[in-house]
């Protein structure tokens, strides 16, 4: 409070009217705020009610039926990154013996070229049966692998047929 | 109501003891509620000011240190309460450029005596412009500087001091209507 603050009449009139009010409320009221405010300040700095604890389990049970269902589904589905027992079209290279070739009875040996590396598994062997080959739809027909009748077949030299007809030459 | 000191209030607040906080606000809320009635424009706007006091109050009580009293401190958080009130509305204060035209008009040898009591002096504050009841307040009752008022309502110093002066005309037009001495 500067001096000049504390010259000036009107301004010493309401300062000190108002600093020298008792402490008790006035009869009249006019200095009593209403009930409604502090039932307003009660319900804002209440506690939290019990009830919504109860909410609070049963979103806890919830969430963790929701995770148990997810880690079931997790482990029950089969694992998708194992590879299934099919080799690629590209490295197969399909042998047919023309000499028992009847239309009836073909049978065609699917011999697997190729190993694929770094696999870790056995690469499973697949046999088409007669009637089987699926040729997909759009795809040309890879008439490179399938030897005219009466051609000679070009086998690699460690493949089974190869050994056979080696033998076979021999004896 | 029980009474409790200053220290046994802080801690059962910060407990959430709902016995210290009833005890909190029945021991405050009138000599709070007759400051805020000076800066609200009525009765209604100064328990809404009230209650958002109240509620910092609690709210902050963890950061009351203990070296000043705490009812100074509930007050400080409730004249900051009223100057919140204040700055919702916009342009409550209006900018008078001519400062010295009004500082020249201060008529410090008047006195007045009056046996008015609190609430009539109280209804002619509330029917002032709100800057001018907001300068008035802040510089004539609570003793804030025109540095401190520019800078808490965003005005300049010069504009704090013209508000001051025409609330006190404004003041003494209503005292005069109302049979007030003044020699």
């Amino acid at each position: 409070m500067t001096e000049q603050q504390a010259n000036n009449p009107i301004d010493n009139l309401f300062r000190e009217t108002f600093e020298n009010l008792p402490d008790t409320p006035a009869a009249s009221g006019w200095d009593q705020p209403s009930d409604r405010v502090w039932q307003n300040i009660q319900s804002n700095i209440q506690p939290a009610p019990k009830t919504w604890g109860m909410k609070a389990w049963v979103l806890l049970a919830g969430a963790a039926l929701t995770l148990a269902a997810g880690i079931y589904w997790i482990v029950a589905t089969p694992d998708s990154s194992v590879i299934p027992a099919s080799t690629p079209p590209q490295n197969e290279q399909t042998v047919e013996t023309p000499a028992a070739a009847t239309p009836e009875t073909t049978q065609t040996t699917t011999v697997q070229e190729a190993k694929p590396a770094n696999t870790g598994k056995q690469p499973a062997k697949s046999v088409s049966k007669p009637g089987n080959t699926v040729t997909r739809p759009g795809q040309p027909e890879k008439t490179g692998a399938q030897p005219l009748p009466g051609s000679k077949t070009t086998l690699p030299p460690n493949s089974t047929e190869a050994q056979k007809n080696n033998s076979g030459g021999n004896n | 109501m029980q009474s409790f000191s200053d220290q046994e209030l802080v801690s059962g607040v910060l407990q959430g003891s709902p016995t210290h906080q009833a005890a909190l606000y029945q021991q405050f809320s009138v000599p709070m509620f007759r400051i805020l009635l000076r800066y609200a424009k009525d009765r209604t706007e100064a328990e809404d000011m009230l209650q958002d006091g109240f509620l910092r109050v609690y709210r902050d009580m963890v950061q009351f240190r203990g070296d000043g009293a705490l009812g100074g401190w509930i007050r400080r958080i409730m004249v900051n309460t009223a100057l919140s009130h204040l700055r919702k509305h916009r342009d409550f204060v209006r900018d008078v450029p001519d400062l010295n035209v009004f500082e020249n008009q201060l008529r410090t040898e008047e006195t007045f005596s009056s046996n008015l009591d609190a609430e009539t002096l109280l209804q002619y504050i509330q029917k002032l412009p709100p800057g001018y009841r907001a300068v008035f307040n802040f510089y004539a009752i609570d003793g804030y500087s025109h540095e401190e008022i520019a800078e808490m309502l965003g005005i300049t110093i010069g504009t704090s001091k013209s508000q001051l002066f025409k609330a006190r005309e404004y003041l003494k037009k209503m005292m005069d209507k109302s049979f007030v001495q003044h020699r």
